[in-house]
């Protein structure tokens, strides 16, 4: 199940602390998940306080 | 003893916040293992679980010998339900991405790496349904949907805060124990800067409904110069995964894979039903097992113990011993950390551990 952070976002850092494989990146102001290096953990979506991480298939 | 005959294990934030002598994050086989040892001791014991139960994980799923000993001296059988077809494994098998004869040869078994591939070599189960089954021996209170955040200690008492429905709250106890595997935000608030020093590694897996020119009876690992990966089937599905390396992501290497068995070994792939993963660290190769600190003890994978590439057997090992050095703390007046650390089960699985890392190499697998 594949994870984006939505404009719901507060921008916190949170998931990119919890992402240890830096699979999350700060472009200027926003959060972005590296599809790519992104393995579908889900470590993200459950730190996430503003619930800006949805998932999908 | 609390009642576990409800389904979806939720309690009202103010049962939550309630003090209890031992609160345990994490439902996996560590937590439940720590919980079911402190059984009968009047202590009221708490498990926390981020994820919504019952819940899966990416994890062979096979209970190799060694942890079916140990469950066999300290659980009732196993209940049908939790396993998945075939019920029987009867060993380990390498393919290798090098050899284009598609040849398949038997490894030793990777626990101990002593037990020959045999009829009774592991059960097949399913994950979420074992965990839970552990959970439910343990007689614990299960809550879940309930994050860690970060705990305080002051003097003998810990107060831990969680995010339980979206509600932050504090739960008070006298004990801490860190189930919570590789990632372990327990250890995090213990030891900020730890993480920064380890090594991260991503594994990726996808499932299948797939046939392929292989018994289904045996767990497939995959051999290749840069990584490794390993599939095997359940119920049907078939569950293929595949290990990150400096030289390419975890999807790519499994791409990868999907088309070296598709060439070699007859993979025809219909739907795909899962995709997920998990990320691991080296705390075991490095040897860098981290205990905890007083009166917080830290069990599995969150303390570093992976026995190659089983996890069930070390997750089920210390969590008893965690539980047992509670117990013992309450009584010598030593912190439960001084009991951990010296504890029987836990020297043999430091000594283990360290036996099996180096077959892994010896066995061709490659960490990239």
């Amino acid at each position: 199940m594949s994870y984006t952070i939505t404009d719901d976002c507060t921008h916190c850092g949170s998931c990119a602390d919890e992402c240890q494989i830096k699979a999350i990146k700060k472009d200027n102001h926003n959060y972005t998940i590296d599809q790519v290096v992104c393995v579908e953990c889900g470590a993200c979506f459950y730190v996430c306080d503003a619930g800006a991480i949805t998932t999908g298939q | 003893m609390h009642d576990l005959n409800s389904v979806n294990n939720q309690v009202d934030i103010a049962r939550l916040e309630m003090t209890y002598d031992v609160v345990i994050v994490g439902s996996g086989p560590a937590g439940a293992s720590a919980a079911k040892a402190l059984i009968g001791s009047g202590l009221d014991v708490i498990i926390i679980e981020k994820c919504s139960l019952k819940r899966d994980k990416m994890c062979s799923g096979v209970i190799l010998p060694s942890a079916r000993e140990f469950l066999a001296e300290n659980y009732d059988e196993i209940p049908e339900h939790v396993f998945t077809e075939p019920r029987l494994i009867k060993g380990s098998r390498c393919v290798s991405t090098n050899n284009l004869q598609g040849q398949v040869v038997t490894c030793p078994a990777l626990d101990l790496g002593e037990t020959l591939p045999n009829p009774e070599h592991g059960f097949n189960v399913d994950r979420a349904e074992f965990d839970y089954w552990l959970c439910k021996e343990s007689g614990a209170l299960l809550v879940d949907n309930c994050l860690f955040v970060d705990c305080k200690q002051n003097g003998h008492d810990i107060s831990v805060r969680v995010n339980h429905e979206d509600s932050y709250c504090k739960i008070k106890t006298k004990f801490l124990i860190g189930a919570d595997g590789p990632i372990s935000r327990v250890r995090r608030s213990l030891f900020p800067d730890l993480d920064k020093t380890l090594n991260w590694i991503a594994l990726y897996e996808e499932h299948y409904e797939a046939t392929i020119d292989l018994e289904p009876e045996w767990q497939y690992w995959i051999l290749d110069p840069v990584t490794f990966g390993s599939f095997s089937h359940k119920d049907n599905i078939l569950h293929l995964n595949a290990t990150a390396s400096r030289a390419e992501t975890a999807k790519k290497t499994l791409s990868r894979f999907v088309e070296f068995l598709q060439e070699r070994h007859g993979l025809k792939i219909g739907k795909t039903t899962m995709k997920r993963g998990i990320v691991m660290n080296d705390m075991p190769y490095r040897e860098s097992y981290c205990l905890g600190n007083g009166n917080i003890l830290l069990v599995g994978e969150a303390a570093g113990f992976v026995r190659a590439l089983d996890g069930i057997t070390s997750a089920l090992v210390t969590g008893k011993a965690a539980g047992e050095s509670v117990l013992k703390s309450l009584q010598s007046g030593l912190t439960p950390l001084q009991h951990y650390g010296e504890h029987s089960l836990v020297q043999a699985e430091w000594k283990i551990c360290k036996e099996v890392q180096p077959r892994l190499g010896e066995l061709g697998f490659v960490f990239g």
